[in-house]
């Protein structure tokens, strides 16, 4: 009855905004109130590093918690083009204040990372997808954990460690952390702080410069039997730049208790090179054309040439963004697998056009 | 070679057959192709340049008019329910006019062009957006922007040219149906969206068995059912609202809806119509070239001069000639292409019409009553 009468305000609301739809005018009032769009509003920015801010948001209606370790796509505008990119979510679900953080390491000429870090200001809109990903320690939270971060790798651990202490779980965790130097190491004094609180929390830190890690400190069967010598009976998360992850599951492998390794990658490694062929895109939709390269994704072809495609992750993960093969063939530019059906589902963000494509889109 | 050809062309097309003597394609323009190719190059630079430098700036603009036309639109419609206060009826019917001009002229009209695209915002992109008109988005740009900006002015190809009811150029066949055409100019004007709607259904081409039944009629279901969502809303749900103050909103909204149709009208008739504004034949397109398209485009259309906000509340149609130039770029930057389109006709000897809206306009009306009559 009530949904009923609920529904039917919403549908004379829509007829009497039509053509457009009833946020376009309620957005007015406070951008927030969309229920079409999650908005976020810039709360306080914390400076972590010299590069490297966390950034708290007040999500709008439309806001679904998240679990930890968890990402959110953030949309934002710079110099008038929306960008969006996926930031794991550092602060603990469902915060009292209503409040979620994203912690950003500035990289070196990145669009995204630079602005979020450098330009964004208190009082500005954001643009955020529901949060995605099974990156989350899911039943494990009592099990003896082993925690591998490197960078801004930290960030989605930071968020499960957070949940676990504020549930007042009795950690059993070792945390081996890496970051090019100690005053760029997010998050260090916060994990030495809850070191200090859990006696079952172990917290250790490597400097490994800029260049290639040093031997001493790369990741290795010794090395772990060193820090961390029960380390093959642990649930382990790792996140971090692909070495450490390329090492890690190398180890795992051998010892033959990869499943209970879980990682996540910041950046997709998109290698493949194989029958790399130019041509040109056709999009159907919306009788775009734009020239590929054919070592290009896909999605940043179509961005170039205005258009907006639906994507999350922009790295293969969570098929926000597949789209139709009308015809043609695309390449996968992960390990440089071929699709060519007409009616292939391609996604988009790690595909490149072999030739000449045209997509529904 | 060139200006005795020019000069057969300007005094009549009907005498002699302009095939037989193009040998080789001569260019309306009256440029070669050398000359044609500098021509676009230029122009081509002029596209890049705003290309290269659009940015937050523009993206303030279009979000400011949005912002701007929303609240005119609110503010006029509860101005309306007032509206027996003739005060308030005046402030509510002039800003919802004032709001549904700037509403399919300088936001609809654009963005359905994609001149916003490129900020990748879904909200404001051309494959979303649905206007506060009862021609169904995608009718418009498939009519618009596919057929009338690819074959602008060309007789037979675009369908623009009188809008299949009126007779603007001495080359359309004339009939007995002509002599009435000041009146259908008129009521055309009056209707405009609706004139726009059942033009993109292109009945002839039924009647001529080029288009199908089907097509036309799915066309005119999806006319009617946005049609119909317009009128419930403006003459049944927001007239209903003001309970008792019914009329008054209902003539209010009357009133802004004609009020947009006749701005509409004027705005693109002065832009399209107006003496010194060529068309084309067939012929006059084969094989054109990049350079080619864009002087025909100059060729083909007309500016009016006149203040910013009439340029704005004009979507900058009023810039016309460079809309027809570069359909996708930003309105807001045809001002500032405007003098630099100029000085490089004047430098190419094509003829760049610019005049008041009171000239153009009276040359327009002019023309609609002349081709009434036959010759
Ligand atoms: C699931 C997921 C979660 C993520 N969570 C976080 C997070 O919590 N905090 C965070 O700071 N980032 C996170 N990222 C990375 C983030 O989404 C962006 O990729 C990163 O901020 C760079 O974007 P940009 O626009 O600044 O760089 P771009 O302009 O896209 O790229 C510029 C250059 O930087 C390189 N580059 C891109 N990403 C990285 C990177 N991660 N490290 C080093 N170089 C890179 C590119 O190859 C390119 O050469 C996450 C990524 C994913 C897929
Ligand atoms: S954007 Fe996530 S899979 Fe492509």
């Amino acid at each position: 009855m009530f949904t009923n009468v609920l529904e039917r305000t919403a549908r004379f609301g829509a007829t009497l905004s039509s053509p457009l739809p009833v946020d376009a005018f309620v957005r007015l009032v406070d951008p927030l109130w969309s229920s079409t769009v999650c908005r976020a509003r810039v709360t306080r920015i914390m400076r972590e590093t010299p590069d490297a801010a966390s950034i708290v948001l007040r999500p709008g209606r439309g806001w679904e918690s998240h679990q930890a370790g968890q990402w959110i796509a953030v949309g934002v505008d710079i110099d008038g083009v929306r960008h969006r990119r996926p930031y794991s979510l550092t602060s603990v679900p469902e915060r009292v204040d209503g409040c979620i953080t994203i912690t950003v390491q500035a990289v070196p000429d990145g669009v995204v990372s630079n602005f979020l870090v450098h330009q964004l200001q208190v009082g500005d809109i954001v643009h955020l997808d529901p949060p995605n990903g099974d990156f989350t320690l899911g039943s494990h939270s009592s099990s003896p954990l082993l925690f591998i971060t490197g960078g801004s790798g930290v960030t989605p651990v930071m968020g499960m460690l957070r949940t676990l202490d504020a549930a007042n779980i009795a950690l059993d965790a070792v945390h081996l952390h890496y970051a090019a130097s100690p005053d760029q190491a997010i998050f260090a004094d916060e994990l030495r702080r809850l070191a200090v609180r859990h006696s079952g929390f172990g917290f250790k830190f490597g400097a490994t410069g800029t260049g290639p890690i040093p031997p001493e400190l790369a990741l290795t069967t010794r090395r772990l039997d060193a820090l961390c010598p029960d380390w093959s009976a642990r649930e382990t998360w790792i996140c971090g730049p692909a070495p450490l992850l390329a090492a890690a599951e190398a180890i795992w492998e051998s010892a033959g208790i990869s499943d209970q390794l879980h990682s996540e990658r910041f950046q997709p490694s998109l290698t493949a090179t194989n029958g790399t062929k130019a041509g040109i895109v056709q999009f159907l939709d919306s009788g775009v054309e734009t020239p590929g390269d054919g070592t290009r994704p896909l999605l940043e072809l179509a961005e170039e040439a205005g258009l907006s495609p639906k994507h999350g992750c922009r790295m293969g993960i969570c098929h926000t963004c597949v789209v139709r093969l009308n015809s043609g063939s695309v390449l996968d530019l992960r390990d440089g697998r071929i699709q060519s059906d007409e009616g292939d589902f391609v996604q988009i963000c790690v595909s490149a056009p072999c030739g000449d494509v045209s997509l529904e889109l | 070679m060139t200006s005795t050809l020019s000069v057969e062309r300007e005094t009549d097309h009907t005498i002699v057959p302009i095939t037989t003597l193009r040998t080789v394609h001569q260019h309306p323009s009256g440029l070669d192709a050398d000359e044609l190719e500098a021509f676009g190059k230029l122009m081509d630079d002029l596209r890049n340049e705003i290309i290269s430098n659009r940015g937050k700036a523009d993206a303030d603009y279009i979000h400011r008019v949005i912002a701007v036309q929303r609240r005119l639109e609110v503010a006029g419609r509860l101005a309306l329910f007032a509206g027996v206060f003739p005060p308030f009826w005046v402030a509510g019917a002039a800003m919802l006019s004032t709001a549904k001009i700037l509403e399919n002229m300088e936001i609809g009209h654009n963005v359905m062009h994609g001149q916003w695209d490129w900020m990748r915002d879904p909200e404001i992109h051309s494959s979303t957006w649905e206007w506060d008109n009862v021609c169904p988005s995608d009718q418009w740009k498939h009519s618009h922007n596919e057929i009338h900006h690819t074959w602008t002015n060309v007789i037979g190809r675009d369908r623009d040219v009188g809008y299949g009811i009126l007779r603007i150029d001495e080359r359309q066949p004339w009939s007995k149906v002509a002599l009435g055409q000041p009146v259908y100019a008129a009521v055309l004007a009056t209707l405009f969206q609706w004139g726009v709607a059942l033009h993109d259904v292109e009945i002839e081409e039924v009647m001529k068995g080029r288009k199908t039944k089907v097509d036309a009629k799915a066309q005119l279901a999806a006319i009617a059912k946005k049609g119909g969502r317009q009128l419930l809303k403006d003459y049944v749900l927001f007239p209903a609202m003001a309970g008792p103050f019914f009329l008054p909103v209902l003539a209010g909204n009357l009133t802004a809806n004609v009020v947009r149709n006749l701005w509409t009208f004027s705005i693109i008739f002065c832009g399209h119509f107006p003496d010194g504004v060529e068309r084309f034949t067939e012929e006059d397109v084969v094989d054109e070239s990049r350079g080619g398209w864009y002087a025909r485009q100059v060729l083909g259309s007309a500016n009016i001069e006149g203040s910013k906000v009439f340029h704005i509340l004009s979507g900058n149609l009023s810039h016309q000639i460079e809309h027809h130039l570069f359909p996708d770029l930003p309105s807001n930057r045809y001002g500032e292409l405007a003098p630099k389109v100029r000085a490089i006709c004047e430098q190419y000897g094509i003829p760049y019409n610019s005049r008041s809206f009171s000239r153009q306009f009276g040359s327009v009306i002019r023309r609609i009553a002349r081709r009434a009559l036959p010759g």
